[in-house]
């Protein structure tokens, strides 16, 4: 247990060393957000009436799905520069430790991408009166990116090799992460419209979160380890 | 459930169904036919090299 | 020689089963009281949507003996049962696509059951490209492999959310959640034995092709052991 908690940590604190190394890393998912956002007011025009927290919703989470996208898909590209990812490969590291180090990474660039995207809608959209940035609707953001987070170390990992990987990635990612924006669209439309609380949404949109993120994780720490095993 | 336009030719819908069907599944079907029958040449081909190297 | 004359036999049965089945569906089952005639078209599409969420089920097993195994045959299964579950996917689209226009009035429906084959569709296509993208070997197995597990631990939870999200499609006629049908008996028969027929054909048409991609490794194999 300690072994492995020690590998993590140094995967996660090598994983911030490239990320803060490299500030464009984080910052052009981050503006690309800011653009998506921009081109979304100018195809939508003022957002008023009854649909107005739904078409913000969906402006949100489309916006953020994009951005994470392009993080997630990307993520691994210093270590294999570098060479460190076919080093890893031969060390007696746990894969499992591996894979919650870089899931663990990912997950704060994740944030660091999400809560600005979310906030910038509320304040870009201000005059509307609906706002994201609430407890309830920031939870359900943040159970959705644990499943997105998971999923997408996963197949980083897996198009790495690829020499389609421009377009196989996006191909990939955004159908199996459907019922991830259906479920966050759904739920913040709940929390939003409805003033339905956290603990109904159990039941139903929140639930299917949390399952995703689960399932997502554990094929993580199952697979991964295979995928990285040197031949 | 009320059928959309009663009165309708179901002909056209029902032969272009099976028709889509039948063209999907019989096409991949002769794709696989063609494709042993050019790889089988290739082998037979390779096997005819492999002698003749002898 | 022998074994070809059996898979030409083969062959001839699969196109007399469903030639049988489909002149059963067309011509024998009786008529449906609201959709009329139309509902026929149920005795393709039905089956082949079954055959097509099926065939994710065998790719999640094949993918398993690959990761435990490590043996290429596997992986080769993969692949062979991904392209076949796309032609039913795309099948299962076209058909639902035609009946849906007399029925509902329009070609295309954000109905749960059509939207998961649209997604499932997505996810064959990139299994496939994923597959042919990357370098033959032990580590493309494995990569599909892994894809092949996530593919189909997904296909439940995107069926759930998107049942969730909105449904059009008639309420499931086969079994009700209280254990009865809703469809005539006359008619369950017949499409149950469509969708028999359907599963049988799907296997025959993976097995055939599993051949064709071994045959194809054999060959490079050989032509590296020829080269001098």
């Amino acid at each position: 247990m300690k072994l492995l908690f020690s590998q993590t940590m140094t995967i996660v604190r090598h994983g911030f060393k490239i990320e803060w190394a490299n500030p464009e890393r984080w910052l052009s998912p981050i503006l690309f957000a800011i653009t998506m956002l921009i081109l979304f007011s100018f195809s939508v025009g003022t957002i008023e009436g009854p649909d107005t927290a739904k078409l913000l919703v969906a402006e949100t989470y489309l916006t953020a799905f994009f951005s994470l996208q392009i993080s997630f898909a990307r993520f691994l590209e210093p270590d294999q520069q570098d060479g460190v990812f076919s080093l890893l490969r031969t060390y007696p590291l746990s894969g499992s430790a591996w894979y919650l180090g870089k899931y663990i990474t990912v997950m704060i660039m994740g944030l660091l991408i999400l809560i600005p995207t979310i906030f910038l809608t509320s304040f870009l959209h201000a005059k509307s009166g609906v706002s994201l940035m609430s407890i309830p609707v920031i939870t359900v953001a943040v159970t959705a990116l644990s499943g997105m987070a998971a999923l997408g170390v996963l197949l980083s990992t897996m198009t790495m090799g690829s020499g389609s990987k421009q377009i196989l990635y996006p191909l990939l990612y955004f159908p199996l992460t459907a019922p991830v924006l259906i479920s966050a669209v759904e739920a913040s439309k709940s929390i939003l419209v409805d003033n339905v609380n956290l603990q109904s949404l159990m039941s139903s949109w929140l639930g299917l979160l949390l399952i995703f993120g689960v399932m997502s994780f554990t094929l993580g720490i199952l697979l991964f380890g295979e995928l990285v095993k040197a031949e | 459930m009320s059928p959309y336009g009663e009165g309708l030719n179901p002909i056209p819908y029902i032969s272009a169904a099976f028709g889509i069907a039948a063209l999907m599944l019989g096409g991949y079907g002769a794709w696989i036919v063609v494709q042993r029958k050019r790889l089988k040449a290739i082998k037979i081909a390779s096997q005819y090299r492999k002698e003749t190297r002898r | 020689m022998e074994s070809e004359k059996l898979h030409v036999g083969m062959s001839l049965l699969m196109i007399g089963l469903v030639a049988l089945t489909w002149t059963w569906g067309l011509k024998w089952a009786p008529t449906e009281l609201h959709m009329g005639e139309v509902y026929r078209i149920i005795y393709v599409h039905v089956p082949a949507a079954f055959t097509a969420f099926f065939s994710a089920f065998i790719l999640l097993i094949a993918s398993i003996v690959t990761l435990i195994k490590k043996e290429s045959s596997a992986g080769l299964w993969g692949r062979s049962v991904a392209e076949v579950g796309l032609i039913f996917t795309v099948l299962t689209l076209a058909t639902g696509s035609i009946w849906g226009r007399p029925t509902w009035g329009v070609w295309w429906e954000w109905d749960a059951r059509l939207t998961t084959t649209l997604i499932l569709a997505l996810l064959y296509c990139g299994y496939l490209i994923l597959y042919s993208s990357l370098a033959a070997g032990p580590q493309r197995n494995k990569i599909a492999a892994t894809l092949g597990i996530i593919i189909a631990a997904d296909v439940p939870i995107i069926y759930k959310s998107v049942t969730w999200w909105r449904t059009l499609h008639q309420p499931p006629t086969l079994i009700r959640p209280g254990g009865e049908s809703t469809i005539d008996p006359e008619m369950r028969i017949a499409l149950v034995s469509c969708m028999v027929v359907m599963i049988i054909v799907g296997a025959f048409l993976t097995y055939q092709r599993y051949r064709n991609l071994a045959l194809a490794e054999e060959l490079e194999k050989l032509s590296y052991e020829q080269t001098p």
